[in-house]
């Protein structure tokens, strides 16, 4: 059986942005300029495997502040080898592919690709530090 | 930093005694540096002895901290996404292409 599989836009620009991305990550988890490609080209290759197999990867819990998250499934990989360790010692790899599968995970229909980032991705702070800012110049003005 | 500090002759004396001490725990402290003792030449510390519990506490909540951090960042991704009309999204040949990675998939190598 294979699947529909479709990503978002906004995927798009997660993959184009990664390189530049790299500076705003902590040193220790950046990804090389040779780890670019092999990043790209592994999360290109997962999205295509979810033709076969949407139910890969983890299941979210949705935490408090993230309850959106609940549904979606992520699957974490790392073009190095082995995968870096987290703070605690256990590996940590640094990419994410994210999707939700529609309508439901026992009848899919569609499988959405939401996101493919780095563990430490802070185009979500930046667009809210923005938001933040034109609304106090707002303010002010007004 | 923590709160009791040893030179190190004074340290070296204690030393069993204070391993013995800090070995015998067994529950975490909240913080890392609760039970820690300052150990350094002249009282000027820069070694830390600590229990192993404290500080593998210490580390795991970092790396809670670091998934929570990661999922309230995808969720400020997902959240504008999860509505983007069904028309408007991208085959993965598309997603592929747009990266020019189009020769990575699987029917096209």
């Amino acid at each position: 059986m294979s699947y529909e599989v479709r990503a978002d836009p906004g995927v798009s620009e997660d993959l184009q942005s990664l390189a530049a991305e790299q500076e705003n990550v902590p040193a220790d988890w950046r990804l090389a300029e040779d780890e670019i490609r092999p990043a790209l080209t592994l999360a290109i290759q997962i999205v295509e495997s979810l033709r076969e197999d949407p139910f890969q990867g983890e299941p979210m819990e949705g935490r408090a502040n993230a309850q959106i998250l609940r549904g979606c499934r992520r699957l974490k990989f790392d073009p190095r080898e082995p995968w870096p360790r987290g703070p605690e010692g256990r590996p940590r790899p640094r990419m994410r592919v994210v999707w939700t599968n529609e309508p439901d995970e026992s009848t899919v229909a569609l499988v959405r690709v939401l996101a493919i980032t780095h563990r430490f991705d802070s185009r979500p702070y930046r667009a809210a530090a923005a938001r933040l800012g034109a609304a106090r110049r707002q303010g002010s003005s007004g | 930093m923590p709160t009791r500090s040893l030179p190190t002759n004074d340290a070296r004396n204690q030393f069993y005694k204070l391993v013995n001490k800090l070995s015998r725990v067994r529950k975490a402290s909240p913080s890392l540096l609760d039970r820690a003792v300052e150990v350094g030449p002249r009282g000027q510390g820069g070694v830390v002895i600590l229990p192993k519990l404290d500080a593998e506490a210490a580390l795991a909540r970092i790396a809670e901290l670091e998934d929570e951090l990661e999922d309230f960042t995808l969720a400020g991704l997902v959240e504008a996404r999860l509505h983007t009309p069904a028309e408007d999204l991208l085959s993965v040949e598309a997603l592929a292409d747009s990266v020019g990675l189009g020769d990575v998939l699987s029917d096209r190598r």
